[in-house]
């Protein structure tokens, strides 16, 4: 099902960008066309040789491993997390904001706390002093600290 | 002129000299280790350090940094799937497998063996060419970029592992979103919505990490179990050592992609980030067995490596020839050249040959240092690969999260990192290549810059320039050498 | 009953003593707490440019000057994109007046987004607290050494004059068309789409086209090596380092006076030049502490020594002088849409 509605989505994108091209002018519009008009053939030729092998298959064969681990639902507990992640960095700014993330996430999957510990000082240790110092690469501080402070 | 020339290479070994570079090389390798930071930005830091220094020294401290760099970022793809800058994504298509598999030492091997002798070929063709360094980079205008690009372009096909047709759609895809942003020929916006954001197009940055090393660190979120999925893995003398030998197996390889890369370099304005691609493209098509390519095959390993490394010895040809930089690092260095007092350009390479081959000295003794010091540093950096999953995937997702940030400062690159790692993970999950669409990302829009110079410049008789025919002639028959062989052996029985 | 007059005597005398004193002793205590402000505080500059660029070393040569002379911590914070536009928004809409954010700029850039209405710009120049022109920047037309046309009647007389541009934007553009205005080139075409400065002088080399514009630091190196040839200096007055070189005005004396009018509008415009300012709304004590720091850094020696050796030359303006300079851009809708066609499509 997937193999069919990747390449779905980005013909639609591909779509949309033809659509735009078309109202640019010639200098702005001429490669672009030239390389998405047949994009988008090769989608739709790759989406219907995706339904011919799919009807050949009489019975329906089920995807990869256990679900759990390789599924859709492991990928969207992933994405939760990124989402968690990205939640944090923007309001506890990167310091906090990864050394928290990584408390919760650690501790979560059951690290153990000595671990959790050293991971934790480790990778802000690394952001601190590496990005930070040597690199003076300003640090966001988080919307949360930045109306504070 | 001779005893200059020696001179010029000798000076290197003195004390402040070496000690000098020393430092700049371990900047260099933490620099290009953190994803997002690269040898730009240390050089845009050490800069202001080398006012008031000789030259020698100061030269040895900015080349020895960016030297040290693009190898840091070797070990960051081959370990992490991270590439630490533009040119070492290539690397990880192999690389990472080869880490993945147990053997992260010979990958390791073969990256640093790849940088200290590619570094070598770059130093030893910039040496022996100085005499002809103007006629060679007067040679090369926008026709005859706008075919190397060409070329580039058509190794997408190459690149694709699975179907030719995903790998076409994938290539394609890509150029589409290199037309995203401001047109410089025209100066008309495209695709971007009204959005400043995407005035540049999409970033580089945010475009690597989140097609290459989100996936990966999805991947160790969802599995828990560590990158390297066989046993536990050392980094051995030993496995660097046979790391080591296959350069030396893969000699021919070594050797195409090596030249590869310094043409490239040669050329102003085409990239780093072409020659990783390039190289790897041909050495694919070259090979006796190019469907390993891709599973963790040393050649594939190699072949980047060492374009990448060779690449900065061709950079320095424009560079010292005319004041025009070949790539990226060498703008900036440019700037040290006008801080110590030099002027590039003909000048130059008359008065100043010592110093001249001495920067060649320190490009060579750069690279090679490098990589001993690398691969001392690689026995213990590669435990990391045996750190569960549960603990990497999200320090991973931290780390780039902190690379696509610290490129520009701007929150939304890491967002649209993010969002690209959703493009990248679903395009492995349905088998289309992300390096295609890398590739058509970094070279679309640029083939349709060099066509428009071109035809504006010269009209369409810029095709018939002798370079660009030989090109043509050259890549058609590189990219269709298996099949036309096998053409002409057919006429031969028959006839 | 003698306490409580005598006691309130004393009390309002005490209390105007010390009203009173507090008054003149007011404005001392604030001065000093400016500078006091700043000791230990970090100052962040804003440079809109990516690192290495021209505007990032202005902004790092100065940044260890400023450092000295407040004691805060300056840090150079590169915020690239849209050819400065990002940084622009930013410091508009984002950043905070308290006087610890000040960014650097290539105002030429920053009035014509506004100027011609670009869509994606937030602010309004004239409201931003400027605190100073760091320099002009000098362009200078020149054509390569084994150019086809090195004189101006040869490039007067030749059928078609190339002429370099990185890409297609109206900044680029303000060279080439007051060069092209002002020597009166019917034959004069753009070839726009070069990568960057480096690919646009690589092509004047090689011969792909026939000359160029850049400012005169980015040529330098080339001019002293005798690759590049300087034709005319693009602004009102003959740059310091080139001191023979004529400008555009002297390349056509008799100048019409519509041309001059787009001439003087273009240099004007250029003159602008670089210039670091602060957000809107910064109070007025810390603004003037700020304008004074870096009219000292700029005489810092150590760090017009650094400059120069990069052909960087300062040529101060104070923020007063500037903010009226900027008050008198403006352009009327036909001015506008004739400025537009001139830069970006008549050549």
């Amino acid at each position: 099902m997937f193999n069919i509605l990747f390449p779905l989505a980005l013909l639609s994108v591909v779509s949309v960008m033809i659509i735009f091209a078309l109202g640019y002018d010639d200098t702005a519009r001429f490669f672009p066309l030239l390389v998405m008009l047949p994009v988008a053939a090769l989608l739709v030729l790759e989406i219907f040789l995706e339904l011919r092998t799919r009807v050949k298959q009489k019975t329906g064969k089920p995807e990869g491993g256990p679900a759990e681990k390789t599924g859709l639902a492991a990928y969207l507990k992933s994405q939760a997390w990124v989402v968690l992640l990205l939640l944090s960095l923007y309001f506890l700014g990167f310091i906090a904001g990864s050394a928290l993330f990584l408390l919760i996430y650690l501790r979560t999957h059951e690290v153990k706390w000595l671990y959790t510990a050293i991971s934790v000082v480790v990778t802000v240790a690394v952001i601190y002093g590496a990005f930070g110092l040597l690199f003076e690469v300003y640090l966001y501080e988080g919307l949360l600290f930045s109306k504070f402070f | 002129m001779y005893t200059d020339i020696l001179n010029g290479i000798l000076s290197i070994f003195d004390p402040m000299v070496l000690l000098l570079m020393f430092g700049g090389m371990v900047v260099g390798l933490v620099l290009g280790i953190l994803p997002g930071l690269s040898g730009l930005t240390g050089l845009a830091i050490l800069i202001p350090l080398v006012f008031g220094m000789e030259k020698t020294q100061a030269f040895a401290l900015l080349m020895g940094m960016y030297a040290a760099s693009s190898q840091g970022g070797s070990v960051t793809a081959i370990l992490l799937n991270i590439p630490g800058t533009g040119p070492n994504a290539a690397t990880l298509l192999d690389g990472f497998p080869m880490t993945q598999q147990g053997h992260a030492g010979r990958a390791l091997g073969i990256s640093l063996a790849a940088s200290a002798f590619g570094g070598l070929f770059g130093g030893v063709v910039l040496a022996l060419s100085m005499p002809l360094l103007r006629p060679i980079v007067m040679a090369f205008g926008s026709p005859e970029s706008f075919i190397i690009v060409l070329l580039g372009l058509a190794y997408i096909g190459v690149l694709a592992t699975a179907s030719p047709l995903k790998g076409l759609i994938s290539g394609g895809f890509g150029v589409a979103l290199s037309f995203i942003g401001y047109q410089e020929v025209s100066g008309h916006m495209r695709f971007t919505a009204d959005s400043i954001y995407l005035f540049d197009g999409i970033r580089l940055v945010p475009m690597t990490l989140g097609l290459f090393g989100i996936p990966a660190a999805i991947d160790l979120i969802m599995s828990g179990s560590s990158i390297s999925q066989a046993k536990i893995v050392h980094a051995t003398a030993s496995d660097m050592l046979e790391g080591f030998k296959d350069l030396f197996r893969h000699w021919r390889t070594f050797l195409l992609c090596s030249s590869i890369g310094t043409v490239i370099g040669i050329i102003p304005g085409v990239g780093g980030d072409v020659a990783a691609w390039v190289a790897y493209g041909s050495a694919k098509q070259a090979s006796k067995h190019p469907e390993k390519f891709g599973t963790g095959c040393p050649e594939g390993v190699l072949a980047p490596e060492s374009s990448t490394n060779a690449k900065e010895g061709g950079a320095m040809i424009p560079t010292l020839a005319f004041g025009i930089p070949g790539s990226a690092g060498m703008a900036v260095l440019l700037g040290a050249f006008l801080i110590v007092g030099l002027t590039p350009g003909p000048l130059l390479l008359r008065d100043h040959v010592d110093f001249v081959f001495s920067l060649v000295a320190i490009l060579i003794l750069g690279n090679v240092l490098g990589s001993v010091i690398l691969a001392l540093a690689a026995t213990q950096l590669v435990k990391v690969v045996n750190v569960p999953g549960t603990i990497m995937g999200p320090i991973i997702l931290i780390l780039v999260a902190m690379g696509a940030y610290s490129t520009a400062g701007n929150i939304l690159d890491v967002l649209s990192a993010f969002l690209i790692g959703v493009l990248g993970y679903a395009m492995r999950r349905a088998h289309f290549s992300s390096p295609a669409l890398f590739l058509g990302y970094i070279l679309g829009a640029m083939a349709e810059s060099y066509f428009y110079l071109s035809l504006e410049a010269y009209g369409w008789m810029f095709l018939m320039r002798p370079i660009v025919l030989t090109l043509i002639v050259i890549g058609f028959f590189s990219l269709n050498y298996k099949w036309l062989g096998k053409l002409f052996k057919k006429t031969g029985r028959a006839a | 009953m003698k306490t409580s007059t005598w006691g309130k005597g004393l009390y309002f005398l005490a209390a105007l003593f010390l009203w009173g004193g507090f008054v003149p002793v007011r404005p001392a205590v604030a001065a000093q707490s400016v500078a006091d402000f700043y000791k230990g505080k970090t100052l962040t500059w804003i440079c809109p440019f990516s690192p290495g660029g021209g505007y990032d070393v202005w902004a790092r040569v100065l940044a260890p000057a400023v450092q000295k002379l407040t004691g805060a911590t300056v840090v150079v914070k590169n915020m690239p994109g849209g050819s400065g536009l990002v940084g622009s928004n930013f410091m508009y809409t984002k950043a905070k007046p308290d006087g610890l954010t000040i960014a650097i700029t290539q105002s030429f850039t920053m009035v014509i987004d506004s100027l011609f209405d670009n869509p994606a710009v937030k602010y309004d120049f004239k409201k931003f607290t400027w605190l100073g022109r760091l320099s002009t920047d000098d362009y200078v037309f020149s054509v390569g050494k084994n150019s086809r046309y090195k004189t101006m009647k040869e490039i007067k007389a030749a059928p078609r004059f190339k002429i370099a541009l990185d890409s297609r934007t109206a900044v680029n553009g303000a060279g080439v068309t007051s060069f092209a205005l002002a020597a009166n080139l019917e034959n004069a075409s753009v070839v726009a789409g070069y990568a960057g400065s480096s690919e646009v002088k690589l092509a004047v080399l090689t011969g792909e086209v026939d000359g160029t514009s850049t400012s005169i630091g980015s040529q330098w190196q080339m001019l002293k090596s005798g690759q590049l040839i300087a034709v005319a200096v693009v602004g009102k007055e003959r740059a310091v380092s080139l001191p023979d070189i004529p400008t555009i005005y002297e390349l056509n004396p008799n100048m019409p006076a519509g041309t001059k009018k787009w001439i003087d509008q273009l240099t004007t415009l250029q003159d602008t030049g670089r210039a670091v300012y602060a957000p809107p709304g910064v109070p007025r004590d810390k603004a003037d502490y700020l304008r004074g720091v870096i009219q000292k850094a700029v005489k810092d020696p150590a760090v017009t020594s650094r400059l120069e050796k990069q052909q960087f030359y300062v040529v101060y303006l104070s923020a007063a002088e500037y903010q009226k300079q900027l008050e008198s851009l403006g352009l009327t809708p036909q001015d506008k849409a004739e400025l537009q066609h001139l830069l970006l499509k008549k050549y």
